[in-house]
């Protein structure tokens, strides 16, 4: 849950956003061995490591989400997510199908517009996750 | 052979078989056309070799529409039109352009579109661009190319040059002077075009020679070919027996005026620029011929989104411009930040350093069709010219449609580089504020105002590029255009003028 709210001014915004973008790519032949253990909550907990997508995802919370609620949104959060996830045809890494999902997102028209970008659903609420797990 | 009027105007009528008004690229392509058909051909043109102020001072005019260039900086009066500042920029008309599509009103052509198509090789030829593979098909198969966006909406249009850009007066000018057919006037301003007392015949036309003498040029058969604003503005002008203007007798002369906008926007962040391929860098390797391809969406996709022709392409953004996404200059150095960061860890990018040089930030430009609008014209101003004729006035106006298919192209676009991973864009753009209209560039590509149709109700000239009403009066050029599409006019106008040609030599129209 989340304890405390940090106010986002744009300059953080567009940090979140352009790192939300970074984060979730292809991973390389390098580090696939690894990430094949990725879990979910491995996953958000790495988002969560960046402050920028923290922010990212609070303006998305403030905007769009009841501060009363923020309990079951975060059921509900994780339920969209691995909905989309789900949806990705065929198995593989976590993180190549979070970044298809993403992509599918795009396919599908399932945007999330803040502050005019236009951004997937997907990568919006896993960074609601992140911020959430803070 | 060239004839000074203002050296050597001895007598006070000459005599063709065909006159010619205008020595732009038209009017040269339509006489050189016209070559060994017999036909006496007189080329009448108002200024000289090279601009002279005096003669210039005759393209200034006004404009009351949206904010447009000063119009004497848009033309050049001498020999060889605006080829003298043309960029050598080339594409043909698209098939859409010429279909009505019944989303956009008042378009479509009385023409099929390969009746023009058959002229785009040799009007290639004449202007001096590569001929051929200017759309994605032509050339996908080629190694190493890849379509800028990927999938099924967009695809590409490929932009051609002359280079260097062919100035027709230079270069048509040792031919026109040897020419036995063909008898260039200069310092030959054309104040009037009379028609007989009937009203439906051209009798001849006043000419000055900028030295207070008037010379009749009578011929059979006459062809306007002075640029999209003249051409509306001498038959407006003209009002012996028509006091609204030659061929306005429905009032459509000036009406349907079309201009090429050009508008930045957007801010669109691409991941990596290196993956992005032509879209970031649109320029093909040809050799020696210049070409860029652009994008747009497929005419299907057109349809289902019912918006204009278009094409377009990224263009670095640059936030000290004054422009709508002025506001996020600061994320030059975040980007670079995240970009670097992002290429060492899951790249393993030895040189992730050298690209920080690279532009990754863009907007998207994009060549906007100008919806056919009857409100967007040219009429004749209050201001006079040295000769007492009324300057032109420009009115470019827009409806809903061109906001509209900037909307929907930034959508698109939004949309399929987030599909394909090649970036995210933020749109700033809103259709319903009109502010965004006072903020489009010109490409001066001036078209319209003495339209083709099928009937007088609905244009000025007929699929032949006959005056409506008038047996032997023609009009070559882009002012015939009845839709604009988004491809530079220079080329398509030139296949217009030699269709003419064609059609001048056939017919018995006499």
């Amino acid at each position: 849950m989340i304890k405390q709210r940090h106010p986002v001014n744009r300059r953080q915004f567009f940090q979140g956003l352009v790192s939300a973008v970074a984060v979730i790519p292809l991973p390389s032949a390098k580090a696939s061995a690894k990430m094949l253990e990725y879990s979910l909550d491995d996953l958000i907990a790495e988002l969560a490591s960046d402050r920028s997508l923290i922010d990212l995802g609070n303006n998305y919370l403030s905007k769009y989400r009841n501060p009363e609620e923020f309990v079951r949104m975060e059921s509900d959060l994780r339920d969209s997510v691995e909905r989309a996830f789900r949806s990705v045809p065929g198995d593989g890494d976590l993180r190549l199908r979070a970044e298809r999902s993403i992509r599918l997102d795009f396919d599908r028209n399932r945007i999330c517009v803040l502050d005019g970008w236009w951004l997937s659903q997907t990568e919006v609420e896993l960074c609601a996750l992140a911020a959430l797990h803070v | 052979m060239f004839i000074d009027l203002l050296e050597s105007a001895s007598e006070d009528e000459l005599q063709f078989d065909l006159c010619i008004v205008g020595a732009g690229p038209a009017g040269i392509a339509l006489a050189r056309r016209l070559r060994g058909s017999g036909i006496r051909v007189a080329l009448l043109e108002s200024g000289m070799f090279q601009v002279e102020e005096g003669v210039q001072e005759l393209a200034a005019g006004t404009s009351s529409g949206l904010p447009y260039l000063p119009l004497q900086a848009t033309r050049l009066r001498r020999f060889g039109g605006t080829t003298g500042h043309w960029g050598g920029q080339s594409a043909p008309l698209d098939p859409q352009d010429f279909a009505v599509r019944d989303w956009i009103p008042h378009s479509g052509w009385p023409i099929a579109y390969a009746d023009f198509a058959r002229y785009i090789d040799e009007a290639a030829d004449e202007c001096a661009v590569p001929r051929g593979g200017y759309e994605w098909d032509d050339i996908q198969y080629e190694p190493g190319l890849e379509l800028p966006l990927p999938g099924e909406r967009f695809t590409g249009t490929i932009m051609r040059y002359s280079k260097p850009p062919r100035d027709f007066g230079e270069y048509f000018r040792d031919e026109i002077a040897g020419s036995p057919d063909t008898t260039c006037l200069l310092h030959a301003n054309v104040t009037e075009v009379v028609p007989n007392d009937a009203g439906n015949r051209i009798a001849y036309l006043c000419v000055s020679n900028f030295s207070n003498r008037e010379i009749r040029i009578v011929a059979d058969r006459f062809v306007l070919a002075c640029g999209a604003i003249e051409n509306a503005r001498l038959l407006l002008a003209s009002k012996q027996q028509h006091p609204d203007g030659l061929g306005n007798d429905n009032g459509m002369v000036g009406r349907f005026f079309m201009e090429h906008p050009n508008f930045d926007s957007g801010l669109i962040n691409i991941t990596d620029v290196r993956s992005a391929g032509l879209l970031v860098d649109p320029w093909l390797p040809r050799g020696e011929d210049m070409t860029r391809l652009d994008f747009k969406l497929k005419a299907a996709e057109q349809q289902r989104l019912q918006i204009l022709n278009h094409s377009a392409y990224l263009v670095p953004s640059d936030a000290k411009r004054p422009h709508l996404t002025k506001e996020v200059g600061f994320l030059d150095k975040v980007w670079r930040r995240i970009r670097r960061r992002w290429n060492r860890t899951f790249r393993n990018d030895e040189d992730a350093q050298d690209v920080e040089e690279i532009e990754t930030e863009f907007k998207v430009r994009i060549r906007l069709e100008h919806a056919p609008n009857p409100d967007s014209r040219v009429t004749l101003a209050n201001d006079k010219d040295q000769f007492g004729n009324p300057v032109a006035d420009v009115a470019i106006r827009f409806g809903d449609a061109e906001g509209h298919t900037v909307e929907q192209i930034q959508q698109a676009l939004a949309l399929q580089l987030g599909a394909a991973g090649l970036g995210r864009m933020r749109i700033d753009f809103d259709p319903t504020d009109d502010a965004w209209q006072e903020l489009v560039g010109w490409q001066i590509h001036q078209c319209g105002g003495t339209r083709m149709a099928a009937s007088p109700s609905q244009g000025v000239v007929d699929e032949n590029c006959k005056l409506f009403g008038v047996d032997n009066l023609w009009i070559a050029g882009s002012s015939v255009f009845p839709c604009a599409g988004h491809a530079n006019p220079t080329m398509n106008l030139v296949a217009l003028a030699l269709r003419l040609g064609d059609h001048l030599k056939e017919s018995n129209e006499v």
